[in-house]
C-alpha cells in the first residue's frame, strides 16, 4: 500500500504539489490525471524520491520512503517513461537485466529471467534477445521498456504517461498486455496519464489533480456518475461523459432479475455500452440477460440505462 | 572549436560530394574545373624549377622542356583520361574509373617530376637543385583532390578509404626508396640530414605526446567540472577560449620569463632539462593550447545523453558514477574521439611553431630551411608535419567510425 500524506513541493514561489494525501491499494491500478502542470508527473517523482518533498511524507507498505537511500528504494520499484529511455548501446537482454545486474544477480537467474519478461511482455525471446533499442519499433520499445521495470519483480510501478507517444492501435494493444500483466502479477501501479480514457480503461482508481491539489479520487464510475466540480466535469468528457459512464457500469447493475424474456441472452458481465450498441443494432427496446455466478436470467430495458435521478447508479 | 579549417584534407571532398551530387545532372562540373585548372597550369607553368645550386632561386621549367615528349604525352594523355571520366554519365563505374586514373596521374606525376630531376643531374651535375614546380603542385593536388572525392562517392567505409591511401602512399614510397626521386632537391635535403631527420620527428611526436599526456587529463578534469557544475561553465570556458586567443608565439614567449626564473632558482630543474627555452615551455604551451578541444569536447559528449536516457537510468537506481561510467561515457565515445583527433591534429601543427623556442621537432627544419632561404628544406619539414597529420587524423577517424559503428548498429 503506498500512502501519500499531505505531500508539498514548491520551485521558487510556485506550487508544483499541494497537500496532497492519497492512499493506492496494494495490488490496484491507481491513475493520475490531470491537465499538464497540474503536478501528475511531479507526484509520481516524489514516490521514488527522484524529486524531495518539502514537505509530508511517502509510506511504502508503512515504511516512510524518506528513511531509505533513494538508489536503493528506486532499484526496488518498476520505472517506466513517456520516451522509454532504453539504453541506446546495450541490447535488449542487457537493457531488460539492468537492475537485476545493479542488485548483483547470478548470471544464469538473470538469463532466465530476461526470457520470462519478454514472453510476458509478448516478445520472443529468441528473437528479440540479442536486438538494439533502434530496430525496434515504438511499441516494441516500450515492451521492453515495461519488461525492464518489471525485471527485479518490484512491488511497486511507476509509469509516467508510457503509452503517450505510440500510435492508437499499438497504444490499445500495449495497454492491454499491461492489464493482463497486473491481473497476472498483482504488481500495485501508479500511472501518470492526461488521457481519461486510458486511465478508465486500466485504473481501479483515478485521482485528479488541479494546479497541485488533489481535486478528486475514487473509482472511474464514481468520477463519472459524481464529478465534484466543473472541472472534473469537463475533464472526465462533458457530453462524452454519459458514453464512458456506460463503458464503466455492468449489466447487471441495471438488470431487473424477477423477469425474463425469450432471445439470446447477454451476459450480466458486460458494460452497458455493449448492450447498448446491441439494442442500437436490433431496434430492441429491451434484451433478455444471463447471470453466469448466479444462473440467473433477467431482463435490461433501455429505459433503465439511464442514470436514475440523472445522478446515482 | 576553433580550427576546424586546419582539420584535414579529407574532410573538404566529404563535405563537397552531396553539394556534387545534387547539382551534377550528368557530369561532374567541379572536376571539369579541376582538370581545366590542371592542363592551364601544365601548359603555361612550370613543372619543376632548376638551380644551378641550392641557394640561387629556380627558373621553372615546363614539362615537355624537362621530360622526353614520350613522358609528357603519358601525363597529358592521363589528365585528358580525367577529364573524360569528369563529363561521363553519373555512376559507380564512372567513380570508380575516375578514382583509377586519378591515383595513377598522381604517382605518375611524382615519378615524372623524380625522372625531370635525374636528367638535370645528369646534364648539369650533381651541383644543380630541382625543386618541385607550380605546375607539379597543382596537377598533384587536382589528382589528389579528384581521387578524395571519387573515393568518397564510391564509400563511407572508413578502412576502404584507408587502404586507398596505402596503396598510393605505397606507390609514392616504393618510387622513393627505388631511388627514382633521389635527385629532387627535396631528397637531397633529407639525404643530407637523414639522422637528424628521424630524431626530430621522434622530437615532433614526442612534443605532441607529452602535450597530450597533460591535456588530455586536465582537459577532461575541466570538461566534467564544467559538465557538473553549470555555474563554472561559463567562467571556465571564458579563460580557455582566452588561452586559444593568445598567438602561440605569445605564449612561448611568455612562458620564458616565468620558467627560467624558476629553473634559476631551483637547479635541480635546470639537470632535469626544465628552463626557458627547450621542450618544457613548448609541451607547457601546446597542453594549454590543448585544454579548450578537450575539455568542449568532453562537455559536449557528456552533454549529449538523451534526457530520457538520463531520467530513466536515475529512476532505476543508478548512482551519479555509473550513469558517468555506463551510460553518458559508452554514449559520448564517438564524440571524445572525435575532440581527440582535433587535438591531435591541431597539436600536430602547432608544435611546428616549438622549434623556435629551441624545442626542436619538424620546425627545426622550417626554420633552418627560413634562415638559408632554402625552399626545399622549408618543405621537407612542413610536407613531413602535414603527414604526421594527416596520418594522426586518418588513424583517429578508423578509431572513430569504429566506435560509432560499435555504438549504433
Amino acid at each position: 500500500m503506498i500512502v501519500l500524506d499531505r505531500l508539498t513541493k514548491r520551485y521558487g514561489n510556485a506550487v508544483s504539489v499541494d497537500q496532497l494525501s492519497l492512499t493506492v491499494p496494494t495490488g490496484s491500478i491507481c491513475a493520475l490525471v490531470g491537465a499538464s502542470g497540474g503536478g501528475k508527473t511531479t507526484t509520481l517523482r516524489l514516490i521514488n524520491r527522484l524529486i524531495e518533498p518539502d514537505e509530508g511524507r511517502v509510506l511504502i507498505d508503512g515504511t516512510d520512503a524518506a528513511s531509505l537511500a533513494p538508489v536503493a528504494l528506486r532499484r526496488h520499484i518498476g520505472y517506466v517513461i513517456q520516451s522509454v529511455g532504453l539504453f541506446p548501446h546495450w541490447n535488449v537482454a542487457r537493457n531488460i537485466a539492468t537492475v537485476p545486474n545493479l542488485l548483483g544477480w547470478k548470471r544464469d537467474r538473470i538469463e532466465r529471467r530476461i526470457d520470462e519478461l519478454l514472453d510476458l511482455v509478448g516478445l520472443d525471446p529468441a528473437s528479440y534477445r540479442d536486438r538494439r533499442p533502434h530496430e525496434l519499433s515504438g511499441g516494441q520499445q516500450q515492451r521492453v521498456g515495461v519488461a525492464r521495470a518489471l525485471a527485479a519483480d518490484p512491488d511497486l510501478l511507476l509509469m509516467d504517461e508510457p503509452f503517450g507517444a505510440l500510435d492508437p492501435v499499438t497504444r490499445d494493444g500495449l495497454q492491454l498486455a499491461l492489464l493482463d500483466i497486473q491481473a497476472r502479477t498483482g504488481k500495485t501501479i501508479v500511472i501518470v496519464t492526461h488521457d481519461i480514457d486510458e486511465a478508465i480503461r486500466l485504473a481501479s482508481l483515478i485521482a485528479v489533480l488541479d494546479g497541485g491539489r488533489l481535486i478528486q479520487h475514487g473509482s472511474p464510475h464514481d468520477l463519472l456518475a459524481r464529478p465534484a466540480n466543473a472541472f472534473v466535469e469537463a475533464f472526465v468528457g462533458g457530453p462524452q461523459r454519459g458514453l464512458r459512464l456506460l463503458q464503466v457500469t455492468r449489466v447487471r447493475e441495471r438488470t431487473d432479475f424477477g423477469e425474463s424474456i425469450g432471445g439470446t441472452p447477454i451476459d450480466a458481465d458486460v458494460t452497458l455500452d455493449i448492450a447498448l450498441e446491441r439494442m442500437v443494432t436490433t431496434g430492441a427496446h429491451r434484451l433478455p440477460v444471463y447471470d453466469r455466478a448466479a444462473d440467473r436470467y433477467g431482463t435490461l430495458a433501455l429505459a433503465d440505462i439511464a442514470l436514475r435521478n440523472g445522478r446515482q447508479a | 572549436m576553433t580550427s576546424e579549417s586546419g582539420l584535414s584534407v579529407i574532410s573538404a571532398p566529404q563535405a563537397a560530394a552531396p553539394q556534387l551530387r545534387s547539382g551534377a545532372g550528368r557530369s561532374n562540373p567541379l572536376l571539369v574545373l579541376i582538370v581545366g585548372g590542371m592542363a592551364a597550369a601544365v601548359m603555361g607553368l612550370g613543372f619543376v624549377s632548376v638551380a644551378p645550386n641550392r641557394i640561387l632561386s629556380g627558373r621553372p621549367v615546363v614539362l615537355w622542356s624537362a621530360v622526353e615528349p614520350e613522358v609528357t604525352a603519358i601525363l597529358v594523355a592521363l589528365i585528358i583520361g580525367l577529364g573524360v571520366s569528369a563529363v561521363l554519365r553519373v555512376g559507380a563505374w564512372r567513380d570508380r574509373l575516375t578514382a583509377v586514373i586519378a591515383a595513377v596521374t598522381l604517382v605518375a606525376t611524382v615519378a615524372a617530376a623524380g625522372h625531370a630531376a635525374s636528367l638535370v643531374a645528369q646534364a648539369s651535375g650533381p651541383v644543380a637543385r630541382t625543386s618541385l614546380g607550380a605546375a607539379f603542385w597543382i596537377v598533384a593536388a587536382g589528382s589528389g583532390f579528384a581521387l578524395a572525392d571519387a573515393a568518397t562517392r564510391l564509400t563511407r567505409n572508413m578502412f576502404v578509404q584507408m587502404i586507398v591511401v596505402a596503396i598510393v602512399g605505397g606507390a609514392i614510397a616504393l618510387l622513393a626508396a627505388s631511388g627514382a626521386l633521389s635527385d629532387l632537391s627535396l631528397a637531397r635535403e633529407l639525404a643530407n640530414r637523414r639522422e637528424a631527420y628521424s630524431s626530430e620527428v621522434v622530437r615532433h611526436l614526442v612534443l605532441v605526446g607529452g602535450a597530450l599526456a597533460g591535456a588530455l587529463p586536465i582537459g577532461s578534469l575541466l570538461g566534467y567540472i564544467t559538465f557538473r557544475r553549470p555555474k563554472w561553465r561559463k567562467a571556465l570556458f571564458a579563460i580557455l577560449n582566452l588561452i586559444q586567443t593568445v598567438p602561440s608565439i605569445a605564449i612561448f614567449g611568455l612562458l620564458i620569463g616565468p620558467l627560467s626564473a624558476l629553473s634559476g632558482w631551483f637547479p635541480t630543474l635546470r639537470t632535469l632539462g626544465i628552463g626557458g627555452i627547450g621542450a618544457a615551455p613548448a609541451i607547457i604551451a601546446l597542453t594549454l593550447y590543448g585544454l579548450l578541444p578537450v575539455a568542449r569536447g568532453v562537455f559536449t559528449g557528456l552533454a549529449s545523453t538523451p534526457p530520457g536516457v538520463l531520467d530513466a537510468a536515475r529512476g532505476m537506481g543508478f548512482d551519479e558514477r555509473q550513469i558517468l561510467w555506463r551510460v553518458s561515457i559508452p554514449l559520448a565515445l564517438p564524440i571524445l574521439v572525435t575532440s581527440l583527433r582535433l587535438v591531435v591534429v591541431q597539436l600536430t601543427g602547432l608544435a611546428v611553431v616549438a622549434a623556435l623556442i629551441g624545442a626542436g621537432g619538424l620546425g627545426a627544419f622550417i626554420f633552418q630551411g627560413l634562415g638559408q632561404t632554402a625552399t626545399d628544406l622549408i618543405l621537407l619539414g612542413a610536407l613531413s608535419a602535414i603527414a604526421l597529420a594527416l596520418a594522426a587524423d586518418l588513424l583517429l577517424r578508423s578509431l572513430a567510425a569504429a566506435v560509432t559503428t560499435g555504438a549504433s548498429a
